[in-house]
């Protein structure tokens, strides 16, 4: 659970820098001892509060990155910390969603949700209510007691957002959330998430191979190019928020789909 | 509900037909008595088993013999499953006796069975421990190797430890594999206890079939065997209950 002090402190600090990556570096070396760089120099710095995308093709460690900032990954050189403190291993501070929703069939949608409070060791009955107002908000308030399997897959990637929400991080890794699902419901969740963030004002870092979704969601955008994986460029996105999905017809944002394409073409 | 009930009207339907025809070829005589009784001297001699003073005793040492012999080889091929699920070492150094155990038709073993516990229900319980063993260690090691890694990489971001993960993902992830074996076990254990006492038994369904076989007491050797078949039948279908209730996530095509 945040304190409530240290977040008002972090809402009177909004624009402060909360992650801070330096000649960041991870290379995979397999059994036969061929090594792979992953990542190499990245040097980027996330502000409190803000919402970064990371953009490229495959292969360019955008999941990577986002894995080393989760404390999944040890890095191979070069520092990152998240608010003044060294990451070498995951935090509870830091809250991870993946492209799968990985809810465990054997658990309700709310036991689900309750996931984080029985891996903190913590009485589910202080945080049940809790759990209801989350999937209220996702919009699954009559699905609390259905399993895994009799949801659809956007509503199984609710839950694993409600999940995230409970365990409460100052911090949001979302690799590739939706990218499972269909055109629609992505773009619904798109816009969910984004009600959610603005009214949170969480960190967040997503992963995404979508041009126009990283844009559309992002304060920022990374673009990331492969072989090996490097932060190319970083492009501010200054439409107004709330976003409206209007918004990706103007001329601006067509530009600045351009541009990355362009970024990631040329190179 | 249609597609339900179509196969039963069917199985109904070939279970009266099987009686029918049964009934036409011993009342006409077709086919000799001793051969195949009647049904209805076949259900005179199983309501006179089951009515026999002895019957519950015969009845109580199988469903011991299973019951024991069923803990004892499930639980110590669980304990077993686990150790060598933990150490790779232990797994290298077990794993040729393990296969060898299950390379051998354990019924061969019988008569050494007898040799070193005794003709009696210490035999066929050792020899349901044997056939037990395999099915459930076998499927439980299986098991607790399939939690998937994203749940794995789940609940390492959420700071679990390795009890945790073990608690909140491999066992759970483990159990419709374990459950699928201790459901072959106990098809195997009841097999295993009625060839056990068919062989050298002084009690037990399988003596009950043997002794009506040895005194040519036809209509008593099909009612013997239609007991123990539906003995094992129960079994079988407690099992399958008990799967359905605690296994409630298993996926719909794998139940059967």
């Amino acid at each position: 659970m945040a304190d409530p002090r240290s977040a008002a402190a972090a809402a009177a600090d909004e624009g402060a820098v909360a992650l801070v990556g330096r000649e960041l570096g991870k290379t995979f070396t397999d059994r036969s001892g061929s090594e792979l760089v992953a990542l190499s120099a990245v040097d980027f710095e996330v502000r409190r509060g803000e919402l970064v995308t990371l953009v490229g093709p495959s292969g360019c460690g955008k999941s990577t990155l986002l894995n080393l900032v989760g404390g999944l990954l040890d890095r191979s050189g070069g520092t990152l910390a998240f608010e003044g403190s060294e990451i070498d291993r995951p935090r509870p501070e830091i809250g991870m969603m993946f492209q799968a929703p990985v809810l465990f069939p054997w658990r309700t949608a709310l036991d689900n949700t309750l996931l984080p409070i029985d891996i903190r060791r913590q009485k589910r009955a202080l945080h049940k209510a809790r759990a209801l107002d989350l999937l209220e908000l996702v919009g699954l308030s009559s699905f609390a007691d259905n399993y895994p399997n009799e949801l659809s897959g956007g509503m199984q990637q609710r839950v694993a957002l409600a999940r995230l929400l409970l365990q409460d991080p100052e911090l949001l890794l979302l690799d590739e959330p939706f990218g499972a699902l269909d055109e629609f419901t992505r773009e619904d969740m798109n816009l969910m998430l984004l009600d959610i963030w603005a009214s949170t004002r969480k960190t967040a870092m997503l992963v995404t191979h979508n041009i126009q979704e990283a844009i559309f969601l992002a304060d920022r955008v990374f673009v990331m190019s492969p072989r090996p994986g490097r932060l190319v460029e970083i492009i501010s996105v200054d439409l107004p928020r709330p976003r409206t999905i209007a918004m990706m017809r103007a001329p601006e944002f067509q530009d600045m789909v351009f541009e990355v394409r362009k970024i990631l073409g040329a190179l | 509900m249609i597609r339900r009930r179509a196969p039963l009207v069917i199985t109904a339907a070939l279970f009266v037909g099987t009686y029918l025809l049964w009934h036409q070829l011993t009342a006409s005589g077709t086919v000799h008595e001793v051969v195949l009784p009647t049904p209805g001297s076949v259900g005179e001699s199983i309501t006179e088993v089951v009515q026999r003073d002895t019957f519950a005793e015969h009845l109580r040492v199988t469903a011991t013999e299973v019951l024991t012999g069923f803990a004892l080889g499930s639980i110590s091929a669980i304990l077993l499953a686990l150790v060598c699920e933990r150490s790779r070492s232990v797994r290298r150094l077990i794993t040729p006796y393990v296969v060898a155990l299950q390379a051998l038709p354990k019924v061969v073993l019988l008569p050494l069975l007898y040799v070193w516990f005794g003709v009696g229900y210490r035999a066929t319980t050792v020899m349901v421990v044997l056939v037990v063993f395999f099915p459930v260690y076998l499927n439980t090691l299986t098991g607790l190797s399939i939690a998937d890694p994203d749940g794995t990489r789940l609940l390492r971001s959420l700071g679990a430890t390795p009890r945790q993960r073990f608690r909140y993902h491999q066992v759970p992830s483990a159990l419709p594999l374990i459950f699928t074996g201790l459901k072959t076990a106990v098809y195997f254990a009841v097999a295993a206890a009625l060839a056990a006492e068919l062989l050298g038994a002084r009690y037990g369904l399988g003596f009950l079939i043997a002794n009506a076989g040895n005194f040519l007491r036809i209509p008593d050797l099909y009612a013997t065997v239609l007991i123990a078949g539906v003995f094992s039948g129960l079994v079988y279908l407690t099992f399958e209950v008990l799967d359905r209730k605690l296994i409630y996530w298993r996926p719909r095509d794998d139940r059967r």
